[in-house]
């Protein structure tokens, strides 16, 4: 009896450090490089020839569709309506986007802003109109288009709270984010606090209305937007954090692109296409365009 | 990868210390629940018997991801608040409750009839028959699916991550987002979970060496 469990044991030992060892040679592997060439090219059919560089501007002119990431969870920018249909500022966005560099249509997939990156980066998407802000730990991954929005970022709080103004009155509190938002960096430098990572802004913004975390970190817009609508028993507090710019992002090193989609975003901003959608989607009194011509796009 | 590693591993540990509370605590209510109810579904009294087979055709009959969500975003709507990690308890015990029940009931009936009676036979009341004839054999025959269930739920102890309780699989993840190593993340809690289950399965052989002994 005794040998046999020696034997189960140490059978299941080395099965485990071959399994180990296998999975540790694999993830010590090098990321390939963006540079280095496709070497197959599942959706590009085998008789498009060589597209020129075989970059994802030719790779998505030849397959007509544009791989679009977004939450679809995210109101006003990407939500399904009463109707199940995909709507909202970002999606008014890419569709246009699609238009001006020439590609039949966009295809939305869903995201969260933990698997954007990944998803660039494996191709699972061409590229993501969340709004992610642009940050110096996410250029180092993708490359970001010009913006074409901008957030202020606040401290949300139970409607009921005053004793939380800064971030410095959130050390050793709770504070609730969506997974992957880059405010997780700044809830981060807070000393002490407990961070919580929800799903989307909605169920974040929730539990501190629940009093299940003490303050929130995101956009004023959208925060604002969402308890309205939600009827959430949170508010903003009055001091914006920071100014986040809003940029779509891709694979880096696709220069085509980036020139097809920043030429879009100028032309969008110089005609008047921006404001519109700003009125429609964020209200009367907000322009996207005006925003971004102060940060230089023009 | 090493270097990831050191900086990593503290907040493993104290991933795999909640998973491993989540995991031993729910057990340990969602056996007692299990036995209760697998009583129940034997009993005479037909309203327990009807009370034990709708519990386990919702809890067994809905995925745990599902229960996990009602009573963490659900029950708010109702009133009823509760912080992540007993949230997670209750749902996590609910389920494999519902799974204990099962593997209570087929060790308890896999117990030879005449045991039971010869237990009346020599004077035994019905509890003293179960607790010191029926149920010390029930447990030998129930003991595989028993361990089985209980690595299983190792493993589902993942899900609380949805509701807020950082666990192994949430630490992975926040790590893997701020630094973009998924894959190395990944890699290292699933090596932490095998760790973890391999540990298990040898407890689990000792123990049914142990239970073989009266035999």
């Amino acid at each position: 009896m005794m040998q046999r469990f020696i034997r189960t044991a140490s059978a299941q030992i080395w099965l485990g450090v071959l399994l180990a060892s296998a999975l540790l040679t694999a993830a010590c592997q090098p990321p390939p490089t963006p540079a280095a060439p496709p070497t197959a090219a599942p959706t590009a059919a085998p008789a498009a020839a060589p597209s020129a560089s075989g970059g994802v501007l030719d790779q998505v002119k030849a397959r007509g569709v544009l791989r679009v990431a977004n939450p679809q969870t995210s109101p006003p920018y990407s939500l399904r309506d009463e109707k199940n249909e995909l709507v909202g500022f970002d999606v008014d966005f890419a569709n246009e986007l699609v238009k001006r560099i020439g590609i039949p249509r966009a295809e939305f997939i869903q995201g969260t802003f933990e698997t954007f990156i990944p998803g660039v980066q494996t191709d699972k998407w061409d590229i993501v109109i969340a709004g992610q802000a642009i940050t110096e730990e996410r250029k180092q991954q993708v490359d970001f288009s010009l913006p074409y929005r901008v957030s202020g970022v606040s401290i949300f709080v139970g409607q009921s709270n005053d004793s939380i103004k800064t971030l410095d009155d959130l050390k050793g509190k709770r504070i609730a984010l969506p997974a992957g938002a880059a405010q997780v960096k700044m809830a981060e430098g807070v000393a002490n606090a407990e961070i919580k990572t929800y799903e989307n802004a909605t169920l974040a913004l929730t539990d501190v209305g629940l009093g299940r975390a003490d303050g929130y970190l995101g956009s004023r817009f959208v925060g604002a937007y969402l308890a309205e609508k939600n009827g959430l028993k949170v508010k903003p507090t009055p001091t914006v954090l920071e100014v986040e710019q809003n940029a779509m992002s891709f694979k880096k090193g696709e220069t085509a692109l980036k020139t097809a989609v920043d030429t879009a975003v100028r032309a969008m901003v110089a005609d008047g296409t921006l404001t519109t959608m700003s009125k429609k989607w964020f209200g009367p009194n907000e322009d996207m365009a005006a925003e971004v011509r102060k940060l230089g796009v023009q | 990868m090493w270097e990831l590693f050191l900086r990593a591993y503290p907040f493993l540990l104290e991933g795999l210390l909640v998973t491993v509370v989540l995991g031993v605590s729910s057990f340990t209510i969602g056996s007692a629940i299990g036995l209760a109810t697998a009583l129940a579904r034997l009993s005479s009294i037909a309203a327990l018997r009807a009370l034990a087979i709708a519990y386990l055709s919702v809890f067994r009959g809905t995925p745990m991801l599902v229960q996990l969500l009602l009573i963490y975003f659900g029950l708010p709507q109702f009133g009823i608040t509760l912080e992540p990690i007993p949230s997670a308890i209750i749902a996590l015990s609910l389920n494999v409750g519902s799974y204990q029940s099962e593997n209570f009931r087929s060790g308890i009936l896999g117990v030879d009839r005449g045991q039971r009676e010869a237990a009346f036979s020599i004077g035994m009341t019905g509890w003293q028959a179960l607790r010191r004839i029926i149920f010390p054999q029930a447990l030998r025959i129930a003991a595989p699916t028993i361990g089985n269930r209980f690595i299983a739920l190792m493993k589902d102890t993942s899900l609380a991550s949805v509701v807020t309780v950082v666990e192994l699989t949430r630490i992975a993840e926040r790590i893997g987002s701020s630094t973009f190593r998924y894959m190395e993340m990944f890699v290292m809690v699933a090596a932490v979970y095998w760790l973890l289950n391999s540990a298990l399965s040898l407890g689990q052989a000792a123990l049914e060496r142990r239970l073989a002994r009266a035999y």
